[in-house]
């Protein structure tokens, strides 16, 4: 018999088993809750605490500690590749950029500077990723906080912790290199705000794996281009246009923050399909 | 909420169970079992993937230690309205799948019985998707070939 016939006949079979309706449906569903309650009991609250806590946060807790638990959230490896990432701009800072580079001690810091934030972003992308799975609506929509505040307010936090290590790295700098301040704010934050608007882009179309993939490749090709573009390949990402730079950056800022808000209509809307 | 999903997924799942062990009580226990499961773990549980396919991770563990406890071959119910040939065409056919060997009987139940895109049964049963594709094909192939040597014999 050809495979074909043969799929023919386990379609007919499984139709044929549609028809086989549990009997005690509604009796066992009730058990099942019955179940359901008690571990309730022994869980010391509400089903839908015993479902918060496995978000990370308790449904009857404050905004505040809702928010701390989301920082506890973030996977350990997260903060072990953070804290890596820290040595070795400290390494870079210690044993001199310029030296690492061989040039000029101005060009050096750009490279460094530029190169590092979307490294950082790439750290913490599979944390984000695993957060954003349009598939898990369902259970998120049975806590108190929706899907939606959970990826934003995971998203912020992240967002926060990156602004402040690279903050903090760019005062070590400033204070190891005498560079002027203002433009290592501009060439640290530039890289880093295209980066986090392009995460927020494709968080919109894509999700899971595929996103993880993506964003690993667009943050690995920015490092890139900020590498290309600072050291002296090309010579647009240099402190002679670092007024077009403040401009590009300034527009980083407001794309970030208008893909925050797209990304937050979106989600609304799948919240709405849910319910 | 935990009601919606035992709800939107009872029949799937008691259906699933069914598949494996061919009785309908006894499907029912196992599908009962996985839900009160699913509850039990529910708090250590990360949303990395979709609930229907843990839902049937679970479902799959159960009807494994099912047959762990006695033989799965019960063919206790066959579909109502079912008669003569026909039903005997479905006997069979239930028998043929259950003979197969576990790894290719699991796909092809998930595929042809459970409707479900290979992508979901890679993750159910924890495999890539090449290897999903493979078992589905070469599990079709034996039934095929199951079918053929015993047309040949008669």
């Amino acid at each position: 018999m050809g495979q074909r016939k043969m799929k023919k006949r386990l379609k007919r079979y499984a139709a044929a088993c549609e028809k086989i309706v549990p009997v005690e449906k509604e009796q066992r569903i009730q058990e099942i809750l019955q179940a359901g309650r008690q571990q309730e009991n022994m869980a010391g609250g509400s089903f839908r605490q015993v479902a918060d806590s496995a978000f990370g946060y308790r449904a009857r807790g404050t905004v505040w500690s809702f928010l701390l638990e989301q920082v506890g959230y973030l996977g350990r490896y997260c903060l072990v590749w953070q804290a890596a990432w820290l040595a070795l701009f400290y390494y870079m800072v210690r044993h001199g950029v310029a030296q690492l580079f061989g040039k000029d001690n101005g060009n050096a810091l750009l490279v460094v500077v530029s190169i590092l934030p979307p490294l950082l972003i790439l750290l913490t992308v599979e944390e984000v990723t695993k957060v954003y799975q349009r598939s898990m609506l369902e259970i998120e929509y049975a806590t108190k906080y929706s899907l939606r505040s959970a990826v934003m307010i995971r998203m912020s936090v992240l967002c926060v912790i990156h602004s402040f290590i690279l903050m903090i790295c760019i005062v070590c700098l400033h204070f190891s290199t005498e560079a002027e301040l203002g433009r290592l704010f501009v060439y640290g934050f530039t890289p880093m705000t295209m980066a986090t608007a392009l995460l927020f882009k494709m968080m919109q179309h894509w999700q899971g794996e595929f996103l993880l993939r993506a964003s690993v490749g667009v943050y690995v090709l920015m490092a890139g281009l900020a590498f290309v573009g600072s050291s002296g390949y090309v010579n647009c990402y240099q402190p002679a246009y670092f007024k077009i730079w403040c401009i590009v950056c300034a527009i980083g800022i407001v794309s970030v923050v208008r893909q925050m808000i797209r990304l937050n209509r979106k989600l609304e809307s799948y919240e709405a399909v849910v319910q | 909420m935990l009601e919606k999903i035992i709800r939107k997924y009872y029949d799937e799942i008691f259906r699933y169970c069914y598949h494996h062990v061919g009785s309908r009580t006894v499907a029912e226990d196992l599908c009962q079992d996985t839900f009160v499961s699913f509850i039990e773990h529910y708090e250590g549980y990360r949303p990395l993937g979709k609930t229907k396919n843990y839902l049937y991770t679970i479902a799959r563990n159960k009807c494994h230690d099912h047959y762990k406890k006695k033989t799965p071959l019960i063919v206790e119910q066959v579909p109502e309205q079912e008669t003569g040939q026909r039903m005997e065409e479905t006997v069979i056919m239930r028998e043929m799948v259950m003979t197969l060997p576990e790894d290719f009987r699991e796909a092809v139940i998930l595929r042809y019985f459970q409707s479900m895109p290979y992508q979901d049964i890679a993750s159910v049963l924890a495999i890539s998707l090449s290897l999903a594709k493979y078992r589905v094909k070469r599990g079709l192939e034996l039934l095929a070939d199951m079918e053929g040597g015993a047309h040949g014999t008669t």
